[in-house]
């Protein structure tokens, strides 16, 4: 008995020396929680006012870098105290990165030259090689929106070492703006998947750059569903009439998403021969690939495709029929169609009325 | 002998109440870091992420942000300006007027200078019958639409809305928050960069009361003047930023907020729409979902992003609150019962091996059994079983660790968007954290229960949900 109670009542000791050390130690943790918020407030409110005070002083420089050939000798010691400052040279750059975003021309090109005369791009550079991504893709964007195109070697190469999806992405976006053509082809070669964020950003470069000497349609359909998929994007973009025949031709792939995007090129494209091929394969189709046919059918405009509208109006899914019923509307409203075309198909609207009931025809 | 037996019945309700307290604390302490780590990690992805590149964009998908709307005339007219104004090229609204007694849907036809229209309506959910559909006459405001339908409740209301959408995804949103201007940006940009299909995305929903509203937007935020909000806004902190984050990423999460989700469409069509037997369909939504594209066989996913996407007014009256809590409570019982099937098949992966248990042990049960604890402290205080030594030191470490917790919702928040600039603001959190197991845990505990006992004796309204407006600053 004796010897059970003591055993027991270590045991109770034990527990309540235990909770005392786990009160103290959420208490000492929510403490240091607390302390590192109110701190890290501080903190930033304090490098908001610095940064703030470095600003206004970087704007007046800026300024006078922008407008003016020389800078004044009051400048000139405030350029060299922030150049030697790694904190205010910091700020300095990433002003002079948002000041370029919204300048153009000579301004633009001014600002450039400063940029890498004042050998900022080297940092930049040293940026890039760091193994934090973050950092890396910062000194990316450095690189890129100062057009310094030198970088493209540096950049290459960590592309070519790097596993990392995300810094991949970056990398080629940025191999791209800085020499269009030789980063769409370096794109040809690699093995990635295109997701559609990736092709969103890819497709705003090219078009901001105006440019549109893309290799052709074929050689993006031989990598995978996404490169064909971006193919197609790209004939969309650039409007190349030559990929027409090659869109027509992969219209017989099994790949749902890709042949959905081939109709939605050609639509896009305004490829009217192959209004008749559309029309041929829409019975054979899943819906959704319906839905897109008959939305590439309507950009087309044609006056024969309203015999066609008015039957998928009555014959298929509600989606099918709403969007045939829209493609009628579109047409009858355009004036690419004639009152005998409209007579001769209301009769035949009439016709098929009589042994079809409508449902939820406006 | 019947000592014997009592302090047997007594360690064995104290090791389970221990156990259950255990797992409890320690899967709030791994959210918690999972949730912190998630949240660093993200920051610094987003740090340079274009959204404004979608907006030109011909890829950009289509969106449609359906917003059902009862009884909402005092500020109908300013949700749907703040609604039309949203940062994004592609998307409509659909106003859903279902029924409302007063003069919402007048208020709204003439601000927009609406007509009727002919559309055609794809009834591929069912619904109450939809009256009327309304489009703008304003070329301002050509994308928006109204429908007027008889009262079915919210589920009812949103499946309208989706049968009308002709987007290829739909936002559903509660028609008096506030949405940030870029809040479709961010909440699209999951479903175009994710390998796997994402049926689902879902942002934070913060707490506007006190804020400052001027033309639609918020102008200055703030902590609450009301304890009772203030604590909520701790509250959501916990939940979203030290919850869903964790849970969005191992891919487990069972719930996007009702105030601000995004969906696939035609998933959501494909899994039946929301249920409008529930009064918990987001949850439920998300679930079927989840059951649906496992069912079938489609790889996929549900994301969560922290940002503050949406803000929301909460209930300053303990009676509404009590109301709120009390239909979450119900909408949760009935989600989980409904498909307890995933309740630990490993055929629903994460969901239903971790997600699943969770809700049902930690969400569900944890009112229970802390009113059963209590219970079971006052009978052994009546029996003299008491170790008055441990239990105060087992209070006062429960306590401690609460306060942790909070604490860290504070922390994630200052790491992450830190919206209350104000170091008050923080200091009014912070003492929100100590008040809150004396003050709001009790009365939320008791809302709980008594969900509970109405979801047993059948009760399904949502209760009345009066809420003060936002009103803008005026200048």
């Amino acid at each position: 008995m004796y010897s059970y109670t003591s055993k027991y009542a270590l045991l109770n000791i034990s527990i309540n020396q235990f909770l005392v050390i786990a009160i103290l130690s959420c208490l000492i943790m929510a403490f240091f929680l607390i302390i590192f918020v109110i701190i890290s407030r501080k903190r930033k409110i304090y490098l908001e006012k610095k940064v703030y005070r470095i600003q206004d002083q970087v704007q007046i420089l800026l300024s006078e870098i922008i407008f003016e050939e020389e800078l004044n000798a009051e400048n000139q010691l405030l350029e060299y105290q922030i150049l030697n400052s790694s904190f205010k040279s910091e700020i300095f750059k990433s002003e002079i990165v948002r000041l370029h975003k919204s300048l153009q021309g000579e301004l633009s090109l001014k600002l450039e030259d400063y940029f890498k005369s004042k050998k900022m791009h080297i940092n930049s550079l040293k940026k890039i090689k760091s193994p934090k991504k973050y950092k890396a893709i910062a000194g990316l964007e450095e690189l890129l929106e100062m057009n310094i195109d030198t970088a493209i070697y540096d950049i290459h190469k960590i592309l070519e070492k790097t596993n990392d999806i995300e810094l991949t992405n970056y990398l080629i976006c940025t191999i791209i703006k800085l020499n269009p053509s030789f980063g769409i082809n370096l794109l040809l070669n690699l093995n990635i998947e295109l997701n559609d964020w990736l092709q969103i950003s890819i497709l705003k470069i090219l078009e901001e750059l105006k440019f549109s000497d893309i290799p052709d349609c074929q050689k993006w359909m031989k990598k995978g569903e996404s490169f064909a998929i971006f193919g197609c994007r790209l004939s969309s973009y650039t409007k190349n009439t030559a990929d027409i025949p090659v869109l027509i031709e992969l219209l017989n792939t099994k790949e749902e998403n890709l042949k959905i995007e081939i109709i939605k090129a050609l639509g896009i494209m305004e490829a009217e021969e192959a209004n008749e091929i559309l029309i041929n394969k829409y019975l054979g189709e899943s819906t959704k690939v319906k839905e897109e046919i008959l939305k590439t059918l309507e950009l087309f405009k044609k006056s024969v495709n309203l015999k066609f509208f008015i039957r998928c109006s009555i014959k298929d899914t509600h989606e099918t029929q709403l969007l045939a019923l829209r493609a009628i509307n579109s047409l009858l409203n355009s004036n690419s169609i004639d009152l005998n075309t409209i007579d001769y198909n209301l009769k035949y609207l009439h016709a098929l009325n009589s042994s079809n009931k409508f449902s939820n025809v406006g | 002998m019947s000592d014997e037996i009592v302090k047997n019945i007594k360690h064995f309700i104290d090791s389970g109440l221990l156990i259950y307290s255990v797992f409890l604390m320690s899967s709030y302490i791994v959210l918690g870091m999972i949730s912190v780590h998630t949240l660093k990690s993200y920051i610094k992805k987003n740090k340079n992420v274009k959204y404004t590149d979608l907006l030109p964009s011909f890829l950009a998908p289509s969106v449609s942000l359906i917003a059902p709307a009862y009884n909402e005339g005092l500020t109908i007219v300013e949700n749907i300006r703040s609604l039309i104004s949203l940062h994004y090229s592609n998307f409509e609204v659909i106003i859903i007027n279902d029924g409302s007694k007063d003069d919402t849907l007048d208020k709204a036809l003439n601000a927009y200078k609406m007509v009727s229209v002919d559309l055609n309506i794809n009834e591929e959910l069912k619904t109450k019958k939809i009256k009327n559909i309304y489009k703008s006459t304003l070329p301002a405001f050509k994308n928006l639409i109204l429908i007027d339908k008889e009262n079915g409740g919210k589920a009812d209301a949103l499946n309208a809305g989706i049968n009308i959408a002709s987007s290829k995804y739909v936002a559903c949103i509660d028609v008096d928050c506030i949405l940030e201007q870029d809040s479709i940006l961010k909440l699209v940009k999951p479903f175009l960069d994710d390998k796997k299909r994402v049926i689902a995305t879902g942002g934070v929903i913060r707490i506007v009361n006190s804020c400052e509203i001027k033309n639609g937007g918020i102008t200055k935020i703030s902590v609450p003047k009301s304890w009772i909000a203030s604590m909520q806004v701790l509250e959501y902190l916990r939940a979203f930023l030290l919850g869903r984050m964790a849970w969005g990423k191992i891919d487990g999460l069972l719930l996007i907020s009702g105030a601000f989700g995004m969906f696939d469409k035609e998933i959501v069509k494909l899994a039946g729409g929301y249920n409008t037997k529930t009064v918990g369909e987001d949850m439920e939504l998300v679930v079927r979902m989840r059951r649906y594209m496992v069912d079938n066989k489609i790889p996929y996913t549900v994301k969560f992003i922290p940002d503050p996407l949406c803000w929301t007014e909460a209930p300053e009256d303990t009676n509404i609150l009590g109301r709120q809590r009390n239909r979450w409570t119900r909408g949760t019982i009935e989600t989980l019962w409904q498909h307890r099937i995933m309740f630990l098949n490993p055929k629903f992966g994460i969901v239903g091996l971790l997600s699943f248990p969770y809700w049902f042990f930690f969400e569900l049960l944890a009112p229970i059994i802390e009113v059963l604890g209590i219970i079971w402290l006052v009978t052994s205080m009546i029996l003299g079983l008491i170790n008055w030594t441990f239990f105060l030191y087992i209070s006062v470490f429960v306590y401690a660790f609460v306060i942790l917790i909070s604490m860290m919702a504070i922390y994630a928040e200052e790491i992450t968007y830190y919206q209350y600039k104000s170091l008050n603001d923080i200091f009014k959190l912070v003492i929100c954290a100590f008040l809150e197991p004396f003050l709001f845990h009790p009365f939320v505990i008791y809302s709980a229960i008594k969900g509970h006992i109405d979801y047993f004796q059948g009760k399904k309204s949502w209760g009345d949900m009066t809420r003060k407006g936002l009103k803008s600053v005026n200048t």
